[in-house]
C-alpha cells in the first residue's frame, strides 16, 4: 500500500515526464486500436463482400460437388435443409442456387459462360450484383426469361437490353439443352473475369434447362450477420443436419481459398506491422522510465542508505511503470475506441488513394473502409500494451536497484 | 563558434548514458523505418515485376490493327529480323504467337489460349522459367507448359500426354501431341486457367504458319531507363510497326499498381508518426532533464541566445550520431531483408491480386528512396523537437532554472 | 427443351430421306404451311443413308475443298469421314445422340468435344457442331404460315415465313423459306436476326435424281456479315435404307476406316 502511494507520488513529482510517458502509451495505443478496427472492419467487409457476391458465408452442397464441379450432384430439396435455419438466429438469410457450364449464343455468335441460378427475391436482400448494374434492372420474375450479362459478354455478344439469347448445356442427363433468355439487366464489377464470363438466370430457368426437379439445386449459400461466427454455425449446422445425409456444410475459407489466403496474408502484415509500432513505441518508453531512474540515482542511493531493502525498491519501480501503464491504457483506451467510433460511422475513404475499382482473386472490394473492432481484439491489444510498459520497466528497475548506496551518494547530484 | 562546437559535443559525451539512451530510441526508430519503407517498396517492385515479367513483357510490338481483334492473319513478317534490330538498340526481344485450341488429357478438355514462345529468347525477356511450379522448361520438340489451374482441369502432370486440336491458318484441321513439361505456378488468372506453351516451332507446325509472329515482346537491357523514352526510340526503330508500353496496353493493371502505392504511403505514413513521436518524447525530455544545467550556464554569464545555439549543437551532434547508427542498422537489416527476404509462405500460399500473382515470400528492396527519406525526416524531426523546450529554457531566468523540476 | 434449328447439317444429312414421303403429295393441290412443315419435319425421323459429297469452303484468309463419306441414321447416329484431301484423310466425327467425338489418324488419337465447343464451326466450315447434333423441329418453335404464292424467278413457289413461337431456344428472329410448289423442293433458307437483318442464307440447288430419289443436291450456306465467304456442300452419290445396325456408330469404328 505505502509502496503504491509512493509510486504515485513519485510520478507526480515530475509531471512533465510522467505526462510525455503516458502521452507516448497513449498513441501507442491508440494507433494500434486504429489499425485493428480498420483491419477488422475491412476483413469483415471483404468476407461478407465475397460471400455475397459468391456462395455465402457458409455453403451447402453435395459432398462430392466440390472435388468434380459437376453440375448433376445436387442437393435434392431445398425444404428439408431451409426449415431448420429458423432455430439459428445468425442466419440473416439464405439463397438457392444453380450453378453450372454453358455456351450463351445469338445469332451472331456464342461465348462460353458460367450461369448461377437464383431467385431473384431472396437474392434482393443478399446480393451486391444489384449495385453494379450499369443498364436495364435486376431479374424480377421468379418464371422469367431475363438474364443478367456483364459488360465484357455484353460487347462481345454485340447486345443490349431486350436482346434475345439461348443459353445450351448438357443438362442432368446428359443431353444438350437450351433455353431462351432475354437480357433485362448489364452488370459492372470491374472484374474483367466476371464481367465477361458470368451471368445470372432465375432458378426456374435453370431447372427448366437442366431438367431438375423442384427444390433441387446445386448449393445453398447461407448469410449470417457476423462472419467471425462462422465456425460456430457450422458446427451447430453440422449436428442438425448430421442425418441429413448428402449433405456438406463448407465455410467460405473452403470455397473461396484465394480469398482466405489474401485476408491471411493481409492479416499478417498487419500484425507485422503492429509489431514495429510496438517495438518503436516500447523503446520510446523504455528510454523515458530509464531516463527518470538514472536521474533519481541519489535519492535512491539515500533510500537504499535508510534501510529500503533493494526488493522494496524494485517493487517501487516496477509499481511505478505499472501506474504509468494504466494511466496510458486508460487514456489510450478511449481515445482508441472514439477513434474507431468515428471510422465505424464514417469510414476510412480510400477513393482518395484508390479508384473505384478493385478486385481480389475475382472478387471485387468496396473502396471505403469501415472500422469495426473486436471486442476480445481490444482486449488484448490493451492487455499487450500494458504488459509492454511493464516489462519495459524491469530492466530500468534492476538497475536501480543495483545502485550501490556509498559512491551515488559520493558522487552526489 | 569553435568553442561552441567543441563544448557541445564535449557536453553530450559528459553524460554518455543519457546520451546513449536517447539515442537508443532513435536508433531503433530510424532502423525499423528504413526496412519498413524497404519491406512496401520491395512489395510494390515485386507485383511490378510479376505484371511484367510473368506476362507481357515490358513493351510489345504489334502489327498495327492486331490489337483491334488479334486476328492470327495480322502478324508481323519476318520478326527475327525485327528482334535482331532491336537487340542492337540495347533491348531484349522475343517473339511470340497466339492462337486457340482444344486441348485433352484422356477425357478432359479444355478450350485453351496457345503461346508459342521462343524457348532461348524469352528467357531473356520474361522470368516464366523461373516461376515453375514442378518439371522443367522447354527442352524438347514437343513439350509444353502448363498454367496452374489449366493443369487441375486436365488433371494433367508432368510427363503426361495432351492433344492440341485447332483450326489451322489454313483451314484445316492442326492437331498433335505434346508432353507436359512443366507446370508453371499461379500468375494470373487468365494464364492460370487457360494457357499452353509451346516452341514458335511447334506452334507453326500445328497452326500451319510460315515465319510470322503476332507479337514481339520485349524488355529493356537498361531497367533504369524511361519506358516512354524507350518506345519511342524503338518506335523510331521500326516505324512500319506499332509499339507500346505494358502500362499502355493493361492500364487497369497500371493503374492498380499506382493505387497499391499509395496505400503504401499510408503505412508509411503511420510508422513515421510512430518514429516522431518517440523522437518528440526523447526530446522534450532530454531538454526538460537539463534545465537546471542550463539554469547554471545563465548564472556565469551564457545569454539566451547562447544557450540556445548550444542546446541546438548538442541536439545537432545527439542526433547525427544516432542516427548514423541507426542508419547503419536499418540498412544492414534492409539487406538481410533484400537477400533472404520475409518467408510468409507457411501462412498462405498464393493468390491473384487484380489478376497480378501475389507471393507470400517478401523481399525488402534497399536504395536511396528507402533510406534517405526516414533519415532526413527523423534528424530534421528531432532538431525541431527541441525548439519548444529549448526556447522556454533560454528564457527562464537563471534563478528559476536552478529549481525547475 | 429441345434445340432447333432449321436446314442446316442435318438437313444435308438428312435431305435425301425427305423425300420419299413427298412424292404421293405432289399433285395434292393447295397445302398450308403447316402440313408443308409437317411433311418435312415428319421426314426427320428413322431412315439410314449412305453418302458421299464434296465440301467447298471459302474465308477471307483460305479456300479449302474437301470430299467426305458420311452414314446417317435417324437424328441420332452419324459418322463422317474425310476422304481428301490427304492431309487429313481420315480425320472423322462421331455423333451419338448428343455427344460428339473427333478421330486425328495422324496421331491416332479420339478427342470427346466438349458442350462448350459445340458452337465452334465444324470442320472450318460456315457449319457448327451444334448443326450436327440438334434435332429440328420447325413446326415446334415456329409460327408459320404461307407469305406467298406465286412464281419468283419462273418457278411456282409457296414461301413460308417462320416466326420464333414465345420461349422458343431459337436465336433467329425470322426464318423465311422458299418452296418449289410442285414437288415442294426447298429452294431457299433465310436466317434473320431480330432486327430483321438477314444473317445467313441457305440455297438449295441442282434439284436432280439421286440414289432413287428428286433431290436438291448443292447446299450453299451464306453468312451476310463475311461478304465473299460460303460453304457449299455437293453430292456426289448416295443410298438410302441400307442396312445399318446402331453398334456401327461406335468409336471402335470411328478409329477404324472402315465402312
Amino acid at each position: 500500500m505505502l509502496i503504491i502511494k509512493l509510486a504515485w507520488r513519485n510520478l507526480w513529482r515530475n509531471k512533465r515526464r510522467t505526462i510525455i510517458t503516458i502521452s507516448s502509451i497513449c498513441f501507442g495505443l491508440v494507433l494500434a486500436l486504429v489499425f485493428i478496427g480498420l483491419g477488422d472492419g475491412t476483413y469483415g467487409t471483404m468476407i461478407d463482400s465475397a460471400a455475397r457476391l459468391g456462395s455465402g458465408h457458409i455453403t451447402l452442397e453435395h459432398p462430392d460437388y466440390r472435388s468434380s464441379l459437376l453440375t448433376r450432384l445436387t442437393l435434392q430439396s431445398t425444404e428439408e435443409l431451409t426449415k431448420h435455419f429458423k432455430e439459428i438466429y445468425e442466419i440473416e438469410g439464405w439463397a438457392p442456387r444453380i450453378l453450372g457450364q454453358a455456351m450463351l449464343s445469338t445469332s451472331y455468335g456464342s461465348v462460353g459462360a458460367a450461369f448461377i441460378g437464383v431467385d431473384p427475391e431472396r437474392e434482393k436482400e443478399n446480393t451486391l450484383f444489384i449495385d453494379k448494374i450499369t443498364e436495364g434492372r435486376y431479374l424480377e420474375d421468379a418464371a422469367g426469361r431475363g438474364v443478367l450479362i456483364g459488360t465484357k459478354m455484353a460487347q462481345r455478344l454485340n447486345v443490349a437490353i431486350g436482346s434475345k439469347m439461348v443459353i445450351t448445356a448438357n443438362n442432368l442427363h446428359g443431353e444438350i439443352a437450351a433455353e431462351l433468355l432475354r437480357v433485362v439487366g448489364i452488370f459492372e464489377t470491374g472484374s474483367e473475369m466476371i464481367d465477361g464470363y458470368i451471368c445470372q438466370i432465375t432458378l426456374e430457368r435453370a431447372q427448366a434447362l437442366l431438367a431438375m426437379k423442384e427444390g433441387e439445386i446445386t448449393q445453398l449459400a447461407l448469410f449470417i450477420t457476423n462472419q467471425r461466427a462462422t465456425d460456430r454455425v457450422i458446427e451447430h449446422l453440422k449436428r442438425i443436419l448430421a442425418d441429413t445425409n448428402e449433405v456438406a456444410v463448407l465455410s467460405w475459407r473452403e470455397v473461396m481459398p484465394e480469398l482466405a489466403s489474401y485476408v491471411e496474408l493481409d492479416g499478417t502484415s498487419n500484425y507485422i506491422f503492429q509489431i514495429i509500432i510496438f517495438i518503436i513505441i516500447a523503446a520510446g518508453i523504455l528510454n523515458t522510465i530509464l531516463m527518470s531512474v538514472m536521474e533519481r540515482q541519489f535519492e535512491f542511493g539515500v533510500l537504499l542508505c535508510l534501510g529500503m531493502k533493494p526488493r522494496n525498491l524494485l517493487f517501487l519501480i516496477l509499481t511505478e511503470s505499472m501506474l504509468l501503464g494504466l494511466l496510458g491504457i486508460t487514456v489510450g483506451t478511449v481515445m482508441g475506441l472514439l477513434c474507431n467510433q468515428y471510422f465505424t460511422v464514417k469510414g476510412f475513404d480510400m477513393t482518395l488513394f484508390t479508384g473505384e475499382n478493385l478486385d481480389i482473386s475475382g472478387v471485387a472490394l468496396d473502396p471505403i473502409l469501415y472500422a469495426d473492432l473486436y471486442p476480445d481484439h481490444l482486449i488484448i491489444t490493451v492487455a499487450l500494451v500494458f504488459l509492454l510498459t511493464v516489462l519495459v520497466g524491469i530492466y530500468p528497475a534492476i538497475k536501480a536497484t543495483r545502485s550501490e548506496p556509498i559512491e551515488t551518494l559520493k558522487k552526489g547530484k | 563558434m569553435l568553442l561552441y562546437l567543441k563544448l557541445a559535443w564535449r557536453n553530450i559525451w559528459r553524460n554518455s548514458r543519457r546520451t546513449l539512451i536517447t539515442q537508443f530510441a532513435l536508433i531503433v526508430a530510424l532502423a525499423l523505418m528504413i526496412a519498413c519503407s524497404g519491406l512496401t517498396w520491395g512489395l510494390v517492385k515485386q507485383m511490378e515485376r510479376n505484371a511484367t515479367l510473368l506476362g507481357p513483357g515490358e513493351l510489345q510490338v504489334h502489327r498495327p490493327g492486331y490489337l483491334d481483334d488479334r486476328s492470327i492473319y495480322r502478324s508481323i513478317e519476318h520478326p527475327h529480323t525485327l528482334v535482331a534490330t532491336l537487340e542492337q538498340y540495347g533491348v531484349k526481344a522475343a517473339s511470340r504467337l497466339h492462337g486457340f485450341g482444344l486441348v485433352s488429357h484422356g477425357d478432359n478438355s479444355s478450350g485453351t489460349q496457345v503461346l508459342g514462345i521462343d524457348p532461348l529468347k524469352e528467357t531473356t525477356v520474361t522470368d516464366f522459367h523461373k516461376h515453375l511450379f514442378k518439371g522443367s522448361f522447354l527442352q524438347h520438340e514437343k513439350d509444353v507448359l502448363l498454367g496452374k489451374k489449366i493443369a487441375v482441369t486436365l488433371d494433367a502432370t508432368i510427363g503426361d500426354e495432351l492433344v492440341i486440336v485447332t483450326q489451322a491458318a489454313d483451314g484445316s484441321i492442326g492437331n498433335d501431341l505434346y508432353r507436359v513439361a512443366g507446370i508453371l505456378k499461379g500468375i494470373s488468372e487468365e494464364i492460370d486457367r487457360s494457357t499452353v506453351m509451346m516452341s514458335l516451332a511447334d506452334f507453326r507446325g500445328l497452326f500451319s504458319l510460315h515465319n510470322v509472329a503476332t507479337e514481339i515482346a520485349l524488355r529493356r537491357g537498361d531497367p533504369t531507363e524511361d519506358l516512354t523514352v524507350i518506345r519511342d526510340r524503338i518506335k523510331l526503330a521500326l516505324p512500319d510497326q506499332e509499339v507500346k508500353t505494358w502500362k499502355e496496353l493493361f492500364p487497369a493493371v497500371s493503374d492498380l499498381l499506382e493505387l497499391t502505392d499509395a496505400s503504401i504511403y499510408i503505412l508509411l505514413t503511420i510508422i513515421y508518426l510512430a518514429g516522431s513521436l518517440i523522437m518528440l518524447n526523447t526530446m522534450l525530455m532530454s531538454v526538460f532533464e537539463r534545465i537546471k544545467e542550463l539554469g547554471i550556464m545563465m548564472a556565469i554569464g551564457f545569454r539566451p541566445m547562447q544557450v540556445l545555439l548550444l542546446i541546438f549543437l548538442e541536439t545537432f551532434f545527439l542526433t547525427l550520431c544516432g542516427a548514423v547508427m541507426g542508419l547503419a542498422c536499418g540498412v544492414s537489416l534492409s539487406l538481410y531483408l533484400t537477400h533472404y527476404g520475409l518467408d510468409l509462405t507457411s501462412i498462405t500460399e498464393g493468390f491473384s491480386f487484380v489478376g497480378i500473382a501475389a507471393e507470400p515470400h517478401w523481399f525488402a528492396v534497399t536504395t536511396f528512396n528507402t533510406v534517405f527519406p526516414p533519415f532526413i525526416f527523423l534528424f530534421v524531426l528531432s532538431l525541431l523537437a527541441v525548439v519548444y523546450p529549448a526556447i522556454k529554457a533560454s528564457l527562464l531566468k537563471p534563478v528559476d532554472a536552478l529549481v525547475f523540476h | 427443351m429441345r434445340v432447333k434449328n432449321s436446314f442446316t447439317l442435318t438437313a444435308l444429312l438428312v435431305m435425301p430421306l425427305l423425300l420419299t414421303f413427298f412424292l404421293p403429295e405432289l399433285f395434292a393441290g393447295e397445302l398450308t404451311s403447316l402440313e408443308i412443315l409437317d411433311k418435312i419435319d415428319m421426314m426427320w425421323r428413322g431412315e439410314s443413308s449412305i453418302g458421299t459429297y464434296q465440301m467447298k469452303i471459302k474465308t477471307s484468309h483460305w479456300e479449302r475443298n474437301l470430299r467426305i463419306k458420311s452414314w446417317t441414321k435417324g437424328l441420332d447416329y452419324t459418322l463422317i469421314r474425310i476422304e481428301y484431301p490427304k492431309k487429313e484423310k481420315g480425320v472423322s466425327t462421331l455423333k451419338v445422340e448428343n455427344n460428339l467425338w473427333n478421330y486425328l489418324p495422324k496421331i491416332n488419337r479420339v478427342v470427346k468435344v466438349p458442350s462448350s465447343l459445340m458452337m465452334g464451326s465444324w470442320m472450318g466450315s460456315h457449319f457448327t457442331n451444334d448443326d450436327l447434333v440438334k434435332e429440328s423441329t420447325l413446326a415446334d418453335d415456329y409460327h408459320h404460315s404461307i407469305t406467298f404464292r406465286g412464281k419468283r424467278e419462273g418457278q411456282e413457289v409457296y414461301e413460308i415465313t417462320l416466326l420464333p413461337k414465345e420461349e422458343a431456344a431459337v436465336v433467329w428472329g425470322k426464318v423465311i423459306i422458299l418452296v418449289r410448289k410442285n414437288d415442294l423442293m426447298p429452294l431457299h433458307e433465310v436466317f434473320y436476326d431480330e432486327n430483321d437483318k438477314p444473317v445467313r442464307e441457305m440455297k438449295l440447288t441442282d434439284i436432280k435424281m439421286m440414289g432413287g430419289r428428286l433431290l436438291p443436291t448443292t447446299m450453299t450456306i451464306v453468312p451476310y456479315d463475311k461478304p465473299g465467304e460460303f460453304t457449299e456442300v455437293t453430292y456426289v452419290e448416295i443410298s438410302f435404307d441400307m442396312e445399318l445396325s446402331d453398334t456401327f456408330f461406335s468409336l471402335r469404328n470411328l478409329k477404324q476406316q472402315e465402312g
